[in-house]
């Protein structure tokens, strides 16, 4: 009887630990990243941000991490690149707030490139996002603060949706 | 002497001269005599024998020869053998012929017929008795050279004297086996045409068929032999440019089959195929087929007269029709009566359809860049009119309309739109129509008892007022100016009264289906208590019902975002209420709708809280 109990404690410790060990793992690359994001060192950051959306998709930081890869590659202008991470990360998370600041992401790039059918789509994916009712309030908002450390405010009205980074209004998709 | 012998024999030379003369002269005069007597009595008993043979009656005044070769009638008339109506008549008939060793009859080798004049009605019906026997006698004449001219004709297309003649001219030349004619017909709008053939047993050849007048030109070539006909060429018909024709024609018995028919107009293939069985076309299936439309016709002969069926799919829409009865009143205006007609048509994937009954159609077709139509049916319990001009002088044809519904019942509409579905009412209004790049329709309309039941936006409405009476909304009277343009729909002016609401405002939506929409609704006392929130309204308000509620929509068709606007209601229950119990009704509505299950929840803020940015 006794063997059994040390059996399974061991097993049970065992499927807790490996985990664990990830999650540790996950946390120092991704201080590593944000400390690189800090200093500038925003290849060296990115690398590690898609190290660990490679390695530890299912840790805390996969979300973010997927999220920085579309972040980079609009920072670094390249908006191509960008437009197809923020569309892999709105269909790997489309019910996740952070799926409709990817969308506003998407919405701007579409405008900048001067595309007026993708940016009808993601208008239309942007009003299709949320049902609100609004009785005293006419808004809802939403922080996020990126693996770049760029704060993202989300403000959602009854038929718009507007995106401030760093305090400045980013984008605004109207419906 | 020699003086006196040569005058002698001069002046005897001469009397020979003269006698052989006078002999030759009196032969001539003897001949001429004798043929002028001989001749009205052989073509008297000729034309008796091709009247008797090909029943008809063929009468003339006088007929003479003129030297060396011709014969001339005048005044001949060919009629029925009854011998009442007159076929054919002219004035002149002259007969140029010759004789061949090898046959014992003269060879008929030219015609002139001047002022010819033929009764059409009588003369299509006498070859539709004897045409067969009239042209297998024509083969019998032997081959040669061969002419016929008629310079001044003229035929009666509704028989003699009953209306106008037109004029024409034939000019036929027939050398062996090969047909060449020209000629024109026509007075003001007169036609020029040209053929160019050969004639063998089993049918002829056409090397060129042409016919032009000032606008349009018809180049066709082909053959006919035996009982299929062949076609192509190209046709220039008032600006449109018909190409590439292709047809064959198969004619049996009690058949006539239209194997194919291909051509292209402006850039668009039109293809074509049917089949007539029995030649007084008791029954006869076309396939139209026009780019992505297709028109299915079925005729069928009845005591009634000819009846028509069929369907036409045109760009998703599907239309069938039954019974259609089509007369052409002077070649420039088209009736069409339809007993019944059922659209049925996609929009954004959903299935509509539209059933007319009586269906009066009214096409008028005299200017060749515009038609006119105008239609009116029936809807169920009511009617609907139109005027409708199609211009068609450049394509896409361009359509502008106008036309008015009385008193149908929006039942009858569920099948088209499904929010409809419980819904009665009678609806009336009226609608103009025009093409350009989209589809624009505009009107105003009205329904008086209406009755609304189970639509989404009724449920909508319901659950997010959380006043349950309104899924069931009765005695209401509806209206509003609606607007579609393309695949957006308006609803302005819109203004819903019944006995428990008043509502005015628009309702917008895009062809996305994203709506805009502000409302204002005043709802009475009973129906403000059914909701929790309405009566805590009416406990903090006095007289709360007397004042609007001032709402937007916005968002998604099926998932509308909603707002309660500022207004002096919403004022007034500001002042009455504490800031966390308006957060807590705000957090409760959040609850009601189907939340996102995003990981991280969102902070409201009041409409006088501005946003910060950080």
């Amino acid at each position: 009887m006794k063997l059994y109990v040390i059996i399974l404690s061991l097993v049970l410790q065992g499927y807790f630990w490996a985990p664990c060990v990830q999650a540790s793992e996950a946390d120092l690359e991704w201080k590593e990243a944000v400390g690189l994001a800090k200093q500038g060192e925003y290849d060296f950051a990115f690398m590690n941000f898609k190290m660990i959306a490679d390695e530890y998709p299912a840790s805390h930081y996969g979300l973010k991490a997927d999220f920085a890869q579309g972040e980079y590659y609009f920072l670094q202008n390249n908006l191509q690149m960008a437009s197809i991470a923020f569309k892999d990360f709105y269909s790997k998370y489309p019910q996740h707030e952070e799926a409709l600041i990817a969308l506003a992401y998407l919405f701007e790039i579409a405008q900048i490139q001067n595309h007026p059918n993708e940016m009808k789509e993601y208008r239309n994916k942007a009003a299709n996002f949320h049902q609100l009712v609004f009785i005293f309030n006419d808004n809802k908002s939403f922080k996020f603060l990126s693996g770049f450390q760029r704060k993202h405010k989300l403000v959602c009205y009854i038929n718009k949706v507007e995106l401030y980074v760093n305090g400045k209004l980013f984008t605004e998709v109207p419906f | 002497m020699l003086t006196g012998n040569y005058l002698q024999r001069f002046l005897f030379r001469w009397k020979y001269a003269i006698v052989i003369i006078l002999i030759i002269a009196a032969m001539l005069t003897a001949f001429s005599f004798q043929i002028n007597r001989w001749i009205p009595e052989y073509a008297l008993s000729f034309s008796n024998l091709i009247a008797q043979e090909f029943q008809t009656k063929i009468t003339f005044r006088t007929v003479r020869y003129r030297f060396p070769n011709h014969l001339i009638f005048k005044n001949v008339k060919v009629l029925e053998a009854n011998g009442k109506n007159t076929m054919l008549q002219a004035s002149r008939v002259t007969l140029g012929f010759y004789f061949s060793w090898f046959s014992s009859m003269p060879i008929f080798n030219e015609t002139l017929i001047n002022d010819m004049v033929i009764d059409l009605p009588i003369f299509k019906n006498y070859l539709t008795l004897h045409g067969k026997k009239t042209c297998a006698w024509a083969k019998t004449f032997p081959r040669g050279k061969m002419r016929l001219l008629i310079p001044n004709g003229q035929f009666y297309p509704k028989g003699c004297c009953k209306a106008k003649s037109i004029p024409f001219e034939i000019d036929l030349s027939l050398d062996q086996n090969h047909l060449n004619t020209h000629g024109s017909w026509g007075d003001q709008d007169r036609f020029n045409y040209e053929l160019y053939g050969d004639i063998h047993d089993s049918g002829f050849d056409v090397s060129k068929l042409t016919l032009e007048d000032g606008r349009s030109s018809m180049n066709l070539w082909g053959s006919w032999h035996n009982n299929d006909i062949y076609w192509k060429g190209f046709i220039f018909y008032n600006k449109f440019y018909i190409l590439d024709i292709d047809g064959h024609l198969k004619i049996q018995k009690n058949d006539i089959s239209l194997k194919q028919m291909s051509f292209s107009i402006d850039g668009n293939a039109v293809t074509a195929r049917g089949d007539c069985l029995k030649l007084n076309l008791s029954e006869c299936d076309a396939d139209i087929a026009l780019n992505n439309s297709k028109l299915h016709l079925h005729a069928q002969n009845s005591p009634q007269g000819p009846l028509l069926k069929g369907s036409l799919d045109l760009q998703g829409a599907h239309i069938d029709f039954k019974n259609l009865k089509a007369l052409i009143i002077n070649g420039n205006s088209l009736k069409l009566k339809i007993k019944q007609t059922q659209s049925t048509f996609s929009i954004h994937g959903n299935e509509h359809m539209i059933s007319l009954e009586s269906l009066l159609v009214s096409i008028n077709f005299s200017n060749p860049d515009q038609k006119d139509i105008a239609l009116s049916a029936k809807m169920r319990t009511g009617d609907v009119d139109g005027h409708v001009i199609l211009n068609t002088s450049s394509l896409p044809w361009q359509i502008k309309g106008q036309g008015k519904f009385k008193d149908i019942d929006m039942y009858f509409l569920s099948s088209n739109f499904s929010s409809f579905k419980q819904c009665h009412g009678l609806l009336s209004g009226n609608f103009k129509l025009q093409t350009s790049k989209n589809i624009e329709l505009t009107g105003n309309l009205t329904l008086h008892h209406g009755d609304f039941k189970g639509s989404d936006f009724q449920a909508w409405m319901a659950k997010t007022l959380q006043m349950p009476t309104l899924n069931h909304i009765s005695s209401a009277d509806l209206s509003g100016h609606f607007k579609i343009n393309g695949s957006s729909k308006m609803l302005d002016n819109l203004r819903l009264e019944t006995d428990n609401l008043d509502l005015n405002g628009f309702f917008h939506l895009d062809a996305d289906d994203l709506v805009s929409s502000k409302l204002s609704i005043r709802f009475s006392k009973k129906l403000l208590g059914e909701s929790p929130t309405g009566r805590d309204i009416i406990g903090l308000v006095h007289g709360a019902w007397t004042l609007p509620f001032e709402f937007s929509l916005s968002g998604n068709l099926y998932r509308m975002n909603f707002q309660w606007n500022n207004s002096p209601l919403k004022n007034k229950v500001r002042q009455h209420m504490f800031s966390f119990i308006q957060k807590m009704i705000d957090q409760h509505m959040d609850d009601y709708t189907t939340p996102t299950s995003g990981e991280t929840s969102y902070k409201v803020t009041a409409p006088n809280e501005s946003v910060s940015p950080g």
